[in-house]
Protein backbone atom coordinates (compact mmCIF):
# COMPACT_ATOMS: atom_id res chain seq x y z
CA UNK A 1 0.00 0.00 0.00
CA UNK A 2 1.32 3.43 -1.03
CA UNK A 3 1.39 6.25 1.76
CA UNK A 4 -0.38 9.22 2.25
CA UNK A 5 0.10 12.55 3.70
CA UNK A 6 -1.82 13.58 6.75
CA UNK A 7 -2.26 16.41 8.82
CA UNK A 8 -3.06 16.36 12.40
CA UNK A 9 -4.00 18.20 15.43
CA UNK A 10 -4.22 17.08 19.36
CA UNK A 11 -5.43 19.03 22.06
CA UNK A 12 -3.04 18.14 24.66
CA UNK A 13 -3.61 18.52 28.74
CA UNK A 14 -2.81 22.41 29.18
CA UNK A 15 -1.44 21.29 33.01
CA UNK A 16 0.78 18.68 31.62
CA UNK A 17 1.87 20.61 27.94
CA UNK A 18 2.75 24.28 29.76
CA UNK A 19 5.12 22.44 32.49
CA UNK A 20 6.73 20.21 30.16
CA UNK A 21 5.42 20.26 26.34
CA UNK A 22 8.50 18.63 24.78
CA UNK A 23 7.26 15.64 27.05
CA UNK A 24 3.70 15.95 26.36
CA UNK A 25 4.21 16.06 22.52
CA UNK A 26 6.58 13.94 22.56
CA UNK A 27 3.74 11.18 24.01
CA UNK A 28 2.14 12.01 20.75
CA UNK A 29 5.49 11.41 18.74
CA UNK A 30 5.84 7.87 19.93
CA UNK A 31 2.49 7.26 19.12
CA UNK A 32 2.82 8.09 15.37
CA UNK A 33 6.79 6.78 15.31
CA UNK A 34 5.37 3.15 17.08
CA UNK A 35 2.71 2.63 13.89
CA UNK A 36 5.28 3.83 11.60
CA UNK A 37 4.70 7.57 10.75
CA UNK A 38 6.97 9.67 8.91
CA UNK A 39 6.67 13.02 11.38
CA UNK A 40 7.56 15.75 8.86
CA UNK A 41 6.54 18.44 10.55
CA UNK A 42 4.97 19.86 14.23
CA UNK A 43 4.48 22.20 15.99
CA UNK A 44 2.96 23.89 19.09
CA UNK A 45 -0.36 25.75 17.45
CA UNK A 46 -1.65 27.16 20.20
CA UNK A 47 -2.37 27.53 23.54
CA UNK A 48 -5.96 29.02 24.13
CA UNK A 49 -9.45 28.76 25.73
CA UNK A 50 -11.70 25.58 24.39
CA UNK A 51 -14.36 26.80 22.73
CA UNK A 52 -16.70 24.51 25.47
CA UNK A 53 -15.23 22.32 27.78
CA UNK A 54 -13.90 18.70 27.44
CA UNK A 55 -13.07 16.39 29.58
CA UNK A 56 -13.02 19.05 32.45
CA UNK A 57 -10.51 21.40 30.80
CA UNK A 58 -11.73 24.76 30.05
CA UNK A 59 -7.99 25.42 28.23
CA UNK A 60 -6.01 23.64 26.28
CA UNK A 61 -2.59 23.34 23.81
CA UNK A 62 -2.81 22.51 20.45
CA UNK A 63 -0.34 20.38 19.21
CA UNK A 64 -0.16 20.82 14.86
CA UNK A 65 1.48 17.61 12.94
CA UNK A 66 2.28 16.93 9.01
CA UNK A 67 3.11 13.34 8.91
CA UNK A 68 3.40 10.59 6.39
CA UNK A 69 1.83 6.92 6.83
CA UNK A 70 0.31 3.63 5.32
CA UNK A 71 -3.35 4.51 5.75
CA UNK A 72 -3.97 1.39 7.85
CA UNK A 73 -2.13 2.45 10.31
CA UNK A 74 -4.36 5.39 11.12
CA UNK A 75 -6.67 3.17 12.71
CA UNK A 76 -4.51 2.15 14.99
CA UNK A 77 -3.43 5.52 15.82
CA UNK A 78 -7.04 6.26 16.64
CA UNK A 79 -6.76 3.67 19.27
CA UNK A 80 -3.87 4.62 20.74
CA UNK A 81 -4.56 8.40 21.55
CA UNK A 82 -8.21 7.27 22.81
CA UNK A 83 -6.25 5.41 25.65
CA UNK A 84 -4.10 8.36 26.09
CA UNK A 85 -5.13 10.70 29.06
CA UNK A 86 -2.76 13.09 27.98
CA UNK A 87 -4.71 14.05 25.04
CA UNK A 88 -8.19 15.36 24.86
CA UNK A 89 -8.97 15.56 21.29
CA UNK A 90 -7.91 14.90 18.13
CA UNK A 91 -8.26 14.65 14.54
CA UNK A 92 -6.46 13.02 11.67
CA UNK A 93 -7.33 14.70 8.15
CA UNK A 94 -6.08 13.18 4.83
CA UNK A 95 -4.50 15.68 2.60
CA UNK A 96 -4.59 15.20 -0.99
CA UNK A 97 -1.31 17.57 -2.03
CA UNK A 98 1.75 17.32 -0.65
CA UNK A 99 2.16 18.88 3.24
CA UNK A 100 4.91 21.38 1.60
CA UNK A 101 2.35 22.87 -0.70
CA UNK A 102 -0.47 22.62 1.48
CA UNK A 103 1.33 24.45 4.36
CA UNK A 104 1.88 27.21 1.49
CA UNK A 105 -1.50 27.27 0.35
CA UNK A 106 -3.13 27.65 3.47
CA UNK A 107 -0.77 30.29 4.82
CA UNK A 108 -1.28 32.00 1.46
CA UNK A 109 -5.02 31.68 1.64
CA UNK A 110 -5.43 33.19 5.23
CA UNK A 111 -3.06 36.21 4.37
CA UNK A 112 -5.72 36.72 1.33
CA UNK A 113 -8.89 36.16 2.98
CA UNK A 114 -7.71 38.82 5.77
CA UNK A 115 -6.73 41.16 3.76
CA UNK A 116 -9.74 40.90 1.73
CA UNK A 117 -11.92 41.31 5.08
CA UNK A 118 -9.48 44.95 6.05
CA UNK A 119 -10.20 46.01 2.43
CA UNK A 120 -14.15 45.13 2.25
CA UNK A 121 -14.76 45.96 5.65
CA UNK A 122 -16.21 49.71 6.20
CA UNK A 123 -19.20 48.55 3.98
CA UNK A 124 -20.15 47.53 0.51
CA UNK A 125 -18.61 44.77 -1.40
CA UNK A 126 -15.94 45.53 -4.16
CA UNK A 127 -17.23 48.91 -6.06
CA UNK A 128 -15.58 51.70 -6.72
CA UNK A 129 -12.81 51.09 -3.94
CA UNK A 130 -11.89 47.71 -5.59
CA UNK A 131 -12.17 49.09 -8.80
CA UNK A 132 -9.83 51.97 -8.52
CA UNK A 133 -7.64 49.55 -6.82
CA UNK A 134 -7.91 46.24 -8.92
CA UNK A 135 -4.90 46.60 -11.21
CA UNK A 136 -2.80 46.66 -8.51
CA UNK A 137 -3.40 43.21 -6.93
CA UNK A 138 -0.64 41.29 -8.86
CA UNK A 139 -1.08 37.55 -8.94
CA UNK A 140 -1.62 35.59 -5.86
CA UNK A 141 0.32 32.74 -5.96
CA UNK A 142 -2.37 30.73 -4.71
CA UNK A 143 -0.39 27.69 -4.81
CA UNK A 144 -2.13 25.51 -7.09
CA UNK A 145 1.41 24.84 -8.09
CA UNK A 146 4.26 23.62 -5.67
CA UNK A 147 6.03 26.67 -7.09
CA UNK A 148 7.79 27.38 -3.52
CA UNK A 149 8.16 24.05 -1.33
CA UNK A 150 9.42 25.29 2.17
CA UNK A 151 11.61 23.58 3.99
CA UNK A 152 10.79 20.57 5.83
CA UNK A 153 13.15 20.21 8.71
CA UNK A 154 12.09 23.18 11.35
CA UNK A 155 8.86 23.10 12.48
CA UNK A 156 7.05 25.63 11.12
CA UNK A 157 5.27 28.59 12.30
CA UNK A 158 1.34 28.16 10.65
CA UNK A 159 1.93 32.51 10.53
CA UNK A 160 1.43 34.42 7.13
CA UNK A 161 5.03 34.43 5.63
CA UNK A 162 6.55 37.06 4.30
CA UNK A 163 6.24 35.98 0.46
CA UNK A 164 3.27 35.34 0.86
CA UNK A 165 2.45 39.20 2.23
CA UNK A 166 4.94 40.83 -0.22
CA UNK A 167 3.32 39.25 -3.04
CA UNK A 168 -0.02 40.23 -2.15
CA UNK A 169 0.23 43.63 -0.39
CA UNK A 170 0.68 46.68 -2.31
CA UNK A 171 1.41 49.96 -1.21
CA UNK A 172 -1.76 51.19 -3.30
CA UNK A 173 -4.30 49.28 -0.71
CA UNK A 174 -3.91 52.45 1.86
CA UNK A 175 -7.21 53.58 0.13
CA UNK A 176 -9.08 51.08 2.41
CA UNK A 177 -8.54 52.86 5.67
CA UNK B 1 -4.32 30.61 -31.54
CA UNK B 2 -5.58 34.06 -30.02
CA UNK B 3 -3.13 36.67 -29.53
CA UNK B 4 -1.24 37.22 -26.44
CA UNK B 5 -3.79 40.60 -26.12
CA UNK B 6 -6.69 38.81 -26.26
CA UNK B 7 -5.66 36.46 -23.55
CA UNK B 8 -4.39 39.26 -21.43
CA UNK B 9 -7.85 41.51 -22.13
CA UNK B 10 -9.70 37.93 -21.09
CA UNK B 11 -7.77 37.50 -18.21
CA UNK B 12 -7.83 40.56 -16.94
CA UNK B 13 -12.06 40.42 -17.28
CA UNK B 14 -12.37 37.56 -15.41
CA UNK B 15 -10.19 39.05 -12.72
CA UNK B 16 -12.46 42.09 -12.13
CA UNK B 17 -15.28 39.61 -12.38
CA UNK B 18 -13.91 37.93 -9.87
CA UNK B 19 -13.47 41.14 -7.87
CA UNK B 20 -16.40 42.18 -7.81
CA UNK B 21 -17.88 39.12 -6.90
CA UNK B 22 -19.80 39.42 -3.65
CA UNK B 23 -18.49 36.28 -2.09
CA UNK B 24 -15.04 37.01 -0.01
CA UNK B 25 -13.79 33.36 -1.55
CA UNK B 26 -14.06 33.90 -4.51
CA UNK B 27 -12.44 37.31 -4.59
CA UNK B 28 -9.29 36.22 -2.62
CA UNK B 29 -9.31 33.23 -5.44
CA UNK B 30 -8.76 30.81 -2.97
CA UNK B 31 -8.73 26.92 -3.36
CA UNK B 32 -9.92 25.56 0.26
CA UNK B 33 -11.17 26.95 3.56
CA UNK B 34 -8.73 25.74 6.05
CA UNK B 35 -10.56 24.74 9.13
CA UNK B 36 -7.49 26.40 11.61
CA UNK B 37 -8.48 29.88 10.05
CA UNK B 38 -10.52 30.70 13.16
CA UNK B 39 -10.79 34.70 12.23
CA UNK B 40 -12.43 33.98 8.76
CA UNK B 41 -14.67 31.31 10.29
CA UNK B 42 -15.83 33.01 13.27
CA UNK B 43 -17.14 36.15 10.55
CA UNK B 44 -19.58 33.26 9.02
CA UNK B 45 -21.27 31.94 12.66
CA UNK B 46 -24.16 33.62 14.33
CA UNK B 47 -23.88 34.70 17.88
CA UNK B 48 -25.49 31.94 18.30
CA UNK B 49 -22.78 30.00 16.74
CA UNK B 50 -25.24 29.11 13.69
CA UNK B 51 -23.93 29.09 10.54
CA UNK B 52 -24.96 32.12 8.28
CA UNK B 53 -26.66 30.93 5.04
CA UNK B 54 -25.44 32.08 1.68
CA UNK B 55 -27.96 35.34 1.15
CA UNK B 56 -26.63 36.87 4.46
CA UNK B 57 -22.70 36.23 3.56
CA UNK B 58 -22.87 36.12 -0.13
CA UNK B 59 -20.77 33.43 -0.65
CA UNK B 60 -21.24 30.66 -3.90
CA UNK B 61 -21.75 27.81 -2.95
CA UNK B 62 -19.09 26.11 -3.46
CA UNK B 63 -17.50 27.97 -0.86
CA UNK B 64 -20.27 27.57 1.36
CA UNK B 65 -19.90 23.70 1.08
CA UNK B 66 -16.69 23.79 1.69
CA UNK B 67 -17.00 26.30 4.81
CA UNK B 68 -19.52 23.62 6.35
CA UNK B 69 -17.41 21.41 6.78
CA UNK B 70 -14.87 23.65 7.86
CA UNK B 71 -16.89 25.02 10.54
CA UNK B 72 -17.69 21.42 11.92
CA UNK B 73 -14.13 20.80 12.30
CA UNK B 74 -13.15 23.40 13.83
CA UNK B 75 -16.60 23.21 16.19
CA UNK B 76 -15.06 19.44 16.69
CA UNK B 77 -11.54 20.32 17.55
CA UNK B 78 -12.97 23.44 19.93
CA UNK B 79 -12.10 26.15 18.32
CA UNK B 80 -15.65 27.54 17.56
CA UNK B 81 -18.34 26.84 20.13
CA UNK B 82 -21.56 24.64 19.15
CA UNK B 83 -23.89 26.66 20.86
CA UNK B 84 -23.51 30.22 21.56
CA UNK B 85 -20.43 33.00 21.08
Amino acid sequence: MSTRDYEAMFILEHAAATADFEATSGIVDQILEKHGAKIDQKEKWDERKLAYEIKGQRRGTYYLTYFTAEPSAIDNINEDVQLTEAILRHMVIALDVPIAQHIETTSTERELLAEDSRKNSLGGWGGRRDRRAGSARKSEGSGGDAEAAPSADAPKADAPKAEAVAETSTPDQTASE
Amino acid sequence: MASNTKLKNIRKLLKKRTERSKCRFTRARVYDIDWKDVATLQKMISQQGKIYGQKRTGTRSHFQRKLKNAIKRARFMALLPYVGR
